[in-house]
């Protein structure tokens, strides 16, 4: 070999090896050393008996090849790390062969981590995807112009539009009607410089048009590969919720309504005894018997969902359990009362019963109560008649004026229950006949105390 | 003339389907002075009142039941020129009721009814 030519391949730094036509070696370049574990004593020897930390297997096979044609070849060797790879090309020279090396190993870790890199990218987009397609919200992406982007399933169900057809669309093409809403928090985003924006927005779902959906709207900033300004937001139905809040809303303005009408009434009641002028014991005990009849009725109404109660439970809560069984004539057929009646019936059949221990039949221990009630129709449509007649008490007689129990009585039957009361003093006994028409007493009157704010918006 | 001799004079309707409540407003109408109380306990009821002869003025409770209110017949009582105050268990601001009419929150205190009941009645256009 010349001195030249092994000078030129020093300088050069291009690892080269001469073969001669036995594949002995012939020369090399010092940089193949880093490949290959030449010795100076290797010259002569067949380059397949050479070390190598590369896999050389088909390396030997090409150069066996290559002696028996003139063309080059090129193979690409690795070590057993991976991390360096190695091109060797395999041309003839005179009698025999050059091979020359090239380090290819930053172009094989650019690869390798090109390809990671790629793989992250799809399984970042991959997850990306799969959130956009799975999420149970609503999700779109606009674009700087309004122009969507991306656009989930989701919300896909609430504007009728496929996903896909999205794309490109306009905001206020895709939602006429929630479009206007929420292109002003996209506004206020791109050019108001926020990052987030809350909101509840109120419309139509083409997947249940018949109602009016409420959504908890994201909308957040997101900056793009170019500078620029897109829009992403996230649509979660909240319908349930706010329909929840607002029965909770009407159910605590009903609950005070009715606590306060209490104590309009207990106030009313107080204010009747300090107008009593009987012995402030007396009308004591007669307010507060008052007020435990009318705690009871509300309890037999609130164990019902104040719907309605059983005629039969308030006698035996008023009569029954205060004046025992064995002084009460109780018949009648099962009757269910309105709430209305309830309080009206609960109050007069303690006002009778308050009088009777007074001045009547329960003022006597031999003075008997019978109270009988039915369902008739004597032309004047279905009526409730209650009878209450007192036996074997002291003899009455009609009082000189409507005491506040009468009065309530009357109050109670004839102007809030459209009934009649009528008493008369026989001499065994006081009778009352109360009649009411039989749908006031006992059609359903749950709305009696209807919340006039029923139909108020629901948001707060 | 006096507050008290001007309103022996007057007829009041009273609108109140409460028959507890209604019984001590009435004594309280009385104590006031009212030597004409025509007290009622539903809508027809007050409408029969008013087609026998003209109040005037009026003290109504807003919530009827069935869903049912006396805000139409104060804004009705209020056209024919008689005053009227209404009177809620609701947070008065909460119901539509009409601005020429005065709004008192149940439970009230007599105080609070003379005072309204004054009001009405002394803005009254002379008829």
């Amino acid at each position: 070999m010349d001195e030249d030519l092994h000078s030129f391949l020093s300088a050069t730094g291009i690892a080269t090896v001469f073969l001669g036509p036995d594949l002995a070696i012939r020369s090399y370049s010092p940089d193949v050393l880093r490949w290959f574990r030449f010795q100076p004593h290797d010259i002569g020897r067949p380059f397949t008996d050479i070390g190598s930390q590369l896999d050389v297997r088909p390396l030997h096979r090409m150069v066996c090849d290559a002696t028996r044609s003139s063309s080059i070849h090129e193979v690409d060797l690795a070590t057993d790390t991976g991390n360096e790879l190695v091109r060797v090309r395999i041309a003839p020279y005179r009698d025999g062969l050059v091979l020359t090396m090239s380090d290819l190993s930053h172009v094989a870790r650019y690869a390798r981590e090109t390809g990671q890199a790629l793989a992250e990218a799809r399984a970042r987009a991959n997850e990306i995807e799969q959130i956009y397609r799975y999420s149970p919200g609503a999700m779109g992406l606009l674009d700087s112009d309004l122009r969507y982007l991306r656009a989930n399933p989701k919300l896909g169900e609430i504007d009728g539009l496929p996903p896909e057809d999205h794309i490109g669309k306009h905001l206020l093409e895709v939602h006429p009607a929630l479009g206007p809403e929420m292109a002003s928090r996209i506004r206020a985003i791109i050019d108001g410089g926020d990052n987030g924006i809350r909101a509840t927005l109120r419309g139509r779902s083409a997947a249940d048009g018949d109602r009016i959906h409420y959504w908890q709207a994201d909308f957040f900033r997101i900056k793009r590969e170019d500078g620029g300004i897109a829009v992403g937001f996230k649509l979660y139905d909240v319908t349930q919720l706010i329909e929840l809040q607002a029965d909770l809303r009407r159910m605590m303005r009903e609950l005070q309504h009715r606590v306060k009408n209490m104590l309009s009434n207990v106030i009313a009641l107080v204010n009747r005894a300090k107008r009593d002028r009987r012995d402030h014991d007396v009308a004591l005990d007669t307010l507060s018997s008052r007020i435990r009849a009318m705690a009871t009725t509300h309890n037999l109404l609130t164990a019902e969902n104040w719907i309605s109660s059983n005629l039969r439970d308030i006698v035996e809560m008023e009569l029954t359990q205060v004046y025992g069984a064995e002084r009460l004539d109780l018949r009648g057929p099962e009757t269910r009362l309105n709430a209305r009646a309830t309080l009206g019936i609960g109050m007069a059949l303690h006002e009778l019963a308050t009088n009777a221990a007074k001045y009547g039949a329960f003022s006597d221990p031999a003075g008997r109560v019978s109270l009988r009630w039915s369902r008739m129709d004597e032309g004047d449509g279905e009526m409730l008649i209650l009878n209450w007649t007192e036996t074997n008490g002291p003899s009455v007689t009609a009082p000189d004026r409507r005491g506040f129990g009468t009065q309530l009585i009357h109050s109670m039957v004839e102007g809030t229950l459209s009934g009649t009361v009528s008493e008369s003093w026989e001499p065994e006994g006081l009778r009352v006949v109360i009649s009411l028409p039989w749908t006031t007493a006992t059609e359903i009157d749950y709305d009696s105390d209807i919340d006039p704010l029923r139909d108020a918006d629901p948001l707060p | 003339m006096t507050a008290t001799s001007t309103r022996s004079a007057m007829r009041i309707l009273y609108l109140e389907d409460e028959p507890i409540i209604a019984l001590d407003t009435a004594d309280m109408l009385s104590d006031l002075g009212f030597g004409d109380i025509a007290m009622v306990h539903s809508l027809p009821a007050a409408e029969r009142v008013i087609s026998a002869g003209k109040p005037d003025v009026a003290l109504l409770d807003v919530n009827m039941g069935h869903g049912r209110t006396s805000i139409a017949l104060g804004t009705m009582l209020i056209e024919a020129g008689i005053p009227v105050v209404f009177a809620t268990g609701y947070a008065p601001s909460a119901l539509p009721c009409d601005p020429r009419a005065l709004v008192i929150e149940k439970p009230f205190r007599v105080e609070t009814l003379d005072r309204a009941l004054r009001n009405v009645t002394e803005h009254r256009p002379a008829n």
